[in-house]
């Protein structure tokens, strides 16, 4: 299975204008594995998991998610990869999702700016993560150094799920299935 | 939604976020790093379980 693709490439087999791409990568949503540009003769390459994280950016950009949420949940699905390489050797996106056994992942967006992940077996019961409130943190630097001095040496504040539900004031919420989108991925022979 | 060809209100939408980045917000990466920790071992959990109830099929379909 080929491992590596060019912007020309990734361009063609997401169906997608290497402006996109490009743009998504200048704004820090995506960080190329295998090559970054800096300037002339030089070219971004890309990794199978940067095609996924592409894939999973530009649905959630068709659902009008602003690019820093898209690069904080871009950066969740990252660190998750990391953690769950820890446990089990060798686990890789987009590769471990694409598992038959692998549990479906989801990203939800409330209309409160609220991120949660879903996680379950694909028959069974999907269990909530998260909470964490993006319309609080995208604020200024300022206030948000004034916030982390307040709370320096204070615990994680990690908002408490109610039964795994989404917070009560939700109305409505954008998901992006992050195993679909892993499986449908056409990576080439 | 296209990032190509923006007009004046798409860019102003665009911008409205560009205060904040998960780059420059440690707070940030620190709850999300303490999600993905629980969302990692959630995915270990149901894995093992989804290999340990093939493992009890098979052996039963070699009982039979």
């Amino acid at each position: 299975m080929k491992a590596e693709w060019s912007l020309s490439e990734a361009s063609r087999l997401l169906r997608q204008s290497q402006h996109r791409l490009i743009y998504l990568c200048e704004k820090g949503v995506v960080a190329p594995d295998l090559g970054e540009a800096h300037g002339r003769g030089t070219s971004r390459r890309f990794s199978a998991r940067n095609l996924l994280e592409f894939e999973v950016a530009i649905r959630l950009r068709e659902l009008t998610v602003p690019v820093a949420s898209i690069a904080a949940i871009l950066y969740a699905l990252r660190a998750f990869e990391a953690k769950v390489s820890r446990l089990i050797p060798g686990f890789s996106l987009p590769a471990g999702l694409r598992a038959t056994r692998a549990a479906e992942l989801k990203a939800i967006i409330t209309d409160e700016g609220r991120l949660y992940f879903a996680l379950g077996s694909r028959a069974g019961h999907m269990k909530l993560y998260g909470g964490i409130d993006f319309a609080q943190l995208a604020v200024s630097r300022r206030v948000q150094r004034r916030r982390r001095a307040a709370a320096r040496g204070q615990p994680l504040d990690v908002p408490a799920l109610a039964d795994g539900r989404l917070a009560e004031g939700a109305k409505a919420y954008v998901e992006v299935n992050v195993t679909r989108i892993a499986r449908d991925l056409d990576l080439g022979r | 939604m296209s990032d190509q060809g923006q007009t004046p209100q798409g860019q102003a939408r665009e911008g409205s976020d560009d205060e904040w980045t998960v780059a420059n917000d440690p707070a940030m990466r620190a709850l999300l790093d303490h999600v993905a920790e629980e969302l990692a071992a959630e995915f270990v959990r149901l894995m093992r379980a989804a290999v340990a109830t093939e493992d009890t099929k098979e052996r039963e379909e070699e009982d039979r």
